[in-house]
């Protein structure tokens, strides 16, 4: 008991503030604002039109001006850089806002409701969690046409369950506290409970999940935009840019698809991080 | 068998916890510690037990049968361990790995610190498990620890202590999970086993009662400080620190009923927290001015010891 | 001869083949108390539970100040309205406050939804905070900041805003420092004194339960095995299963396994 207790002090006091994100964590952060300043001012940011076509400068590398040098059809590589950078971020954030909402929703439904509602609902997320989102996606796509719009939506499909399925657990756990039931007995209407106190409570766990997911939407819309099922050339788009420099890059010419997958993969891992360490700072991991 | 004395000042590094800890256990002898949360009862056994949270810092010595816990080689400390003290928990449930059977549980510490056979290691666990009062241990050996009630497996712990005839059992709340009806089973049991085979035993808990039950000497424990040692025997009629006197009084009574509680004021107070004086002084009714400003030494009184100034004042009529 | 506030009439609660609750009746008077004594499994806390429509019971009838409350309250209307005859105060003091929500928010939030105006919220949150011995300037703390007594005087607080006619007490300060339980036994005392709030304390302390009720009922294995006036049972328990429970309480003289017949 007091061991316990004397151990829990110490762990409050460790668990204080910003300051316990770690080196990594900062830098994490560091790279995430970046690219958000990226993504919200890149038109005004680049250096040139990033549409302007010269076919004379196809794949020549860095000259004064331009310091990543052009892709294959003579574009500046550092303009289409900075203002694919919001291409590449909306649809994650569409993504992450649609499926953070359905998951949270549903979670909430399941550990509220419990019984039937929760089995049926938890089943539900065990077959949509076991459904490949890229087959989705390609599946929907051949359906309704490729585009960005269809690709978040196959991408929701996928990710709402697996949200789903982890807050299902803390919110089961949060519902069961006896704050709760001294609410109910208290006269609050379920939906008072639920949205005034469960959820905000839930709050640091759903974001710090929403940041995680951010990195792998990063990754899995460029990869659909990759394939050509997401983000349309010519727009500049950090997955378009990968596919459009792999010709070069068997010419090699590597620098378009280099520099956007870096950044891709740099985005990934930052939100990845970022996420994990503020969970581990809320004790939500 | 000689003596253990140990003096075991604890800094975390965040905080003393505890504050100058004597406390010596004579072989085959039971001593209570009793205190509030926060008081360091706990940490104190876990003390003896070289059983403390990553980055504590001790100072001052704990020693067993003249040997330095502290100054204890791996080997020597694992045998310690494994051999010479016991720890009974609160909570035998966190204890006790839920994943492995009772039987595995039992036979572990004597197969591989030990040394026994497998074959050894079960026909005396057999024996301690019904020694323990659980019918047809053959069966629970091979069950899971949660097919147990907390009863159930609060006795599988002690068989477990039994297994090698530990010099000394260290119990932390052994009995506050339990209902009170097996609560005195269970004290009982470790009553009778300890006596039978000469075990000392240190002996940590909230209630005043249970500890005089079963422990020879009582020490009391206050934000990290032991503030009074006295006998059990004497603990009703002629304890002396008004902390002492203030638990006594502030529990219901079963056999009559009080309009009011006499509760004590304020909050119980940890070891973390600096104090300047005694640390009881804030709650106590009998506090003067030398109580606010100096921390009272240890007096030696008819009974035992006390930490008070007013250790030699008649504060009750009685006493 | 008042009505009796509480009556409870035949209660069973089964989970699958489990009977948790077996036939249980009992009643209680306004400003009066009552004591449900039992060990874990012996469906104190279902029976509890059941009273403030957490539980639905399989069998039997409740009536709370004469309405029927067997079963779980249908909107928010009639939650609300039981909200105000019956309320629960929780063993756990951390768990039982939402750790988001201020002393003064938690309390406010309760009288706004019991229907009091706005405007008079603040004055009322005010009365109880003082009402359990705690300063006005806990109105503004998490209750992060508060130790588990503080905590309990504030749950206790939350449950008397409406200002129900019956607190269940469900092992409310079981977990609690013997210091600190004395303090919070005192203010029941108090709190009972003004306001005349009946209670059902469940417990399994004969003597918190001694202290504060003048009837009980014995319960084990879901059904009850003695009842009557709190200090005829304790003081000369005629079922063996109460006599074992009286014998098992560590006091001056106690031997451990007195009583025990395994």
């Amino acid at each position: 008991m007091s061991v316990a207790q004397v151990a829990s002090v110490v762990r409050t006091r460790r668990r204080s503030r910003l300051s316990h994100l770690g080196v990594i964590g900062w830098l994490a952060l560091a790279v995430i604002v970046v690219f958000v300043f990226v993504a919200a001012f890149g038109e005004a940011l680049a250096p040139d039109d990033p549409n302007a076509i010269d076919i004379a400068y196809a794949n020549v590398g860095p000259i004064p001006g331009h310091p990543l040098g052009f892709d294959d059809l003579g574009r500046d590589l550092l303009s289409r850089l900075l203002v694919g950078a919001r291409s590449s971020f909306v649809g994650p954030l569409a993504l992450v806002a649609l499926s953070t909402v359905a998951g949270t929703t549903l979670a909430l439904i399941a550990a509220w409701r419990r019984g039937w509602t929760d089995a049926t609902l938890s089943a539900g997320f065990d077959i949509a969690f076991a459904f490949p989102g890229i087959l989705l996606a390609i599946l929907l796509a051949t359906l309704f046409g490729a585009g960005l719009a269809v690709a978040v939506i196959a991408l929701t499909l996928a990710y709402t369950p697996s949200l789903g399925r982890l807050l299902r657990a803390t919110a089961l756990r949060e519902t069961g506290m006896e704050y709760v039931k001294a609410f109910r007995v208290m006269g609050y209407s379920d939906v008072r409970i639920v949205v005034r106190h469960v959820l905000p409570n839930l709050m640091p766990f759903i974001i710090a999940q929403a940041i995680i997911m951010f990195g792998y939407a990063t990754l899995d819309l460029g990869g659909l935009s990759f394939l050509g099922l997401g983000v349309q050339p010519p727009t500049a788009d950090w997955g378009v840019m990968v596919a459009a420099g792999a010709p070069a890059l068997l010419q090699g010419y590597p620098t378009q698809t280099l520099a956007a997958g870096t950044c891709l993969v740099l985005a990934a891992v930052a939100f990845g991080v970022l996420g994990d360490r503020l969970a581990r700072m809320w004790g939500v991991e | 068998m000689e003596d253990l004395t140990l003096d075991v000042p604890v800094d975390s590094g965040h905080g003393r916890i505890l504050h100058g800890v004597d406390l010596t256990v004579e072989a085959g002898s039971a001593i209570g510690i009793v205190g509030e949360s926060g008081s360091g009862k706990s940490m104190t056994v876990r003390t003896v037990a070289a059983l403390l949270p990553p980055g504590a810092s001790t100072s001052g010595r704990v020693s067993f049968d003249g040997d330095q816990v502290a100054d204890m080689s791996s080997d020597r400390l694992r045998r310690y361990r494994s051999s010479q003290v016991a720890m009974i928990f609160q909570d035998p449930r966190a204890a006790i790995n839920p994943v492995r059977k009772v039987g595995n549980f039992l036979v572990e510490n004597a197969v591989t610190n030990l040394g026994w056979s497998r074959a050894r290691a079960r026909e005396k666990a057999i024996d301690v498990l019904r020694e323990v009062g659980i019918a047809d241990p053959e069966r629970r050996l091979n069950a899971f620890p949660s097919e147990l009630s907390g009863g159930l497996l609060q006795r599988v712990m002690i068989a477990s202590t039994l297994l090698y005839e530990p010099e000394l059992l260290l119990a932390d709340e052994p009995t506050t999970a339990l209902d009170v009806t097996t609560q005195s089973a269970v004290m009982a049991l470790i009553d009778r086993l300890r006596r039978e085979r000469g075990m000392a035993m240190v002996f940590v808990t909230h209630d005043l009662e249970l500890a005089a039950a079963v422990c020879d000497t009582i020490h009391v424990m206050y934000a990290g400080r032991i503030v009074e040692k006295i006998p059990a025997s004497e603990l009703h009629e002629r304890s002396r620190h008004p902390y002492t006197r203030a638990l006594l009084d502030a529990r219901p009574r079963l056999d009559g009923r009080e309009s009011r509680l006499r509760a004590i004021p304020g909050q119980p107070l940890s070891g973390l927290e600096d104090v300047t004086g005694c640390a009881f002084a804030a709650r106590c009714p009998f506090a003067v001015d030398i109580c606010r400003t100096d921390e009272p030494p240890v007096v030696a009184v008819e009974t035992g010891e006390i930490r008070c100034h007013r250790a030699h004042d008649r504060l009750w009529g009685d006493s | 001869m008042t009505d009796p506030l509480i009556v409870a009439r035949n209660l069973r609660k089964e989970y699958g083949d489990l009977v948790a609750v077996d036939d249980v009746s009992f009643e209680v008077a306004p400003g009066g108390s009552l004591g449900i004594v039992g060990e874990s499994g012996s469906g104190k806390t279902t029976v509890a539970k059941m009273l403030v429509g957490l539980e639905r019971p399989t069998a039997g009838r409740i009536e709370i100040a004469g309405t029927d409350c067997s079963a779980p309250a249908k909107g928010w209307r009639e939650r609300s309205r039981r909200a105000q005859s019956l309320q629960i105060v929780f063993q756990d003091p951390y768990s039982s406050l939402d750790p988001r929500q201020s002393v003064g928010d938690a309390l406010r939030e309760v009288l706004v939804v019991a229907g009091l105006g706005r405007d008079r919220t603040q004055a009322r949150a005010r009365e109880l905070v003082d009402l359990v011995g705690m300063p006005e300037r806990v109105l503004g703390s998490r209750p992060s900041a508060l130790s588990g007594g503080q905590r309990q005087r504030v749950a206790i607080a939350r449950a008397l805003a409406t200002e129900p006619r019956c607190v269940i007490l469900d092992e409310s300060v079981a977990a609690l420092d013997v210091s600190i339980q004395a303090q919070i036994l005192n203010l029941l005392a108090d709190i009972r004194e003004r306001t005349g709030v009946a209670y059902i304390l469940v417990s399994h302390d004969l003597a918190v339960v001694r202290h504060v009720t003048d009837d009980v009922i014995v319960m084990r294995y879901g059904a009850i095995v003695e009842r009557g006036q709190t200090g005829t049972v304790l003081d000369d328990p005629q079922h063996p299963y109460t006599q074992l429970l009286r014998e098992s309480v560590p006091r001056p003289g106690w031997v451990p396994g007195a009583g025990a017949t395994t």
